[in-house]
């Protein structure tokens, strides 16, 4: 019997085409968000809302997933911007070479933006890289206010927490203070920004947010050596 | 699906591994979970056996370890060194230039 060590990553082939995928948006500095939340979450609606308040000019795309239908390509595509549904067939997740094989049929100028929208689920998508740059959890008042401590996987991985639905505020017996909390357990640097889709509360807040992520990347981009 | 995706990914690595060591054959594979990787290892090991019995792969067993953080490796593999007749044939074709080292470490 021979014991040969190995201590190589399980998703080494996703981490792979994702570095790829990730090298290739830094050569044209595209800010690559990619946004995980649970069935319901409102994550198609939410990015409806961020098409319609980009300024105008600014250059965006998304990818959205969903294991069938093409409903929410469907209605993101509403907002004039360039959409591409990845209808994984039953894979509860997308992984790194669904984006490569989706991403690259598009004539890709320099986007200002490319918008990920996972797979409804708070598990199997927090472990496959797609080459962004910053995952987004979102979670609605609708759920528990106890998704971080049940799902800490992808509250530790987010940098930002979309606190959606607070239109339902007063319908629900959610506490969003202890849903803050409760992430802030998990990772006491998350951003946290409350938004309801319906009605606009918390987009202007998000949409400084995303600007100033975007002027971050585009500043690290131009000192990088793959920004051409 | 999601540990079924994993499972593939074990043994798409154990394959190449054996490629390496020819006339070698993998029995154990162990790897290595943390409780941040969003993966279950019953679940995990439910898929393995599923994809494993039957297959040319057969026998070989998954052995999973507890880890912390978002850790989500393949720890090591073992294998069973070939026969005599077999050994002296696959030192021919060479085991690759990290077995012995492998072999005297563990041994």
């Amino acid at each position: 019997m021979i014991q040969v060590p190995i201590e190589r990553k399980v998703l080494s082939e996703n981490d792979r085409v994702a570095a790829v995928i990730r090298s290739r948006l830094e050569a044209i500095g595209t800010l690559t968000l990619n946004f995980i939340g649970s069935p319901g979450a409102g994550k198609t609606a939410f990015l409806e809302r961020t098409l319609q308040m980009l300024p105008p000019g600014t250059k965006a795309a998304v990818l959205t997933g969903d294991i069938q239908t093409e409903n929410d390509a469907i209605r993101l595509a509403r907002h004039g911007f360039p959409v591409q549904q990845i209808t994984t067939g039953g894979a509860c997740h997308l992984d790194a070479r669904m984006v490569d094989s989706h991403l690259w049929e598009w004539r890709f100028e320099e986007f200002d933006y490319l918008f990920i929208e996972n797979v409804g689920n708070l598990v199997c998508p927090t472990s496959y890289d797609l080459g962004e740059d910053g995952k987004i959890v979102v979670l609605s008042v609708a759920e528990g206010e106890d998704k971080p401590m049940k799902y800490p996987g992808i509250f530790r991985k987010a940098e930002l927490m979309i606190l959606n639905k607070v239109d339902l505020l007063p319908y629900v017996p959610f506490q969003p203070v202890l849903a803050c909390e409760y992430a802030r357990n998990i990772k006491p640097e998350i951003d946290i920004i409350e938004t309801s889709s319906l009605t606009g509360a918390g987009f202007g807040d998000w949409m400084a947010w995303l600007d100033r992520r975007r002027i971050t990347k585009h500043n690290l981009c131009l000192n990088s050596p793959a920004f051409a | 699906m999601h540990e079924m995706g994993i499972a593939c990914s074990i043994l798409e690595a154990v394959e190449k591994e054996r490629k390496l060591h020819p006339g070698c054959r993998p029995y154990k594979v162990a790897v290595r979970i943390g409780q941040f990787a969003g993966v279950d290892g019953d679940s995990l090991q439910f898929c393995f056996d599923a994809m494993v019995n039957g297959s040319a792969q057969a026998p070989l067993e998954l052995q999973v370890e507890p880890a912390l953080g978002d850790e989500l490796d393949i720890a090591w593999l073992e294998m069973d060194e070939p026969e005599p007749e077999e050994r002296s044939l696959a030192s021919v074709v060479s085991c690759g230039p990290n077995r012995r080292g492998s072999q005297e470490a563990t041994r």
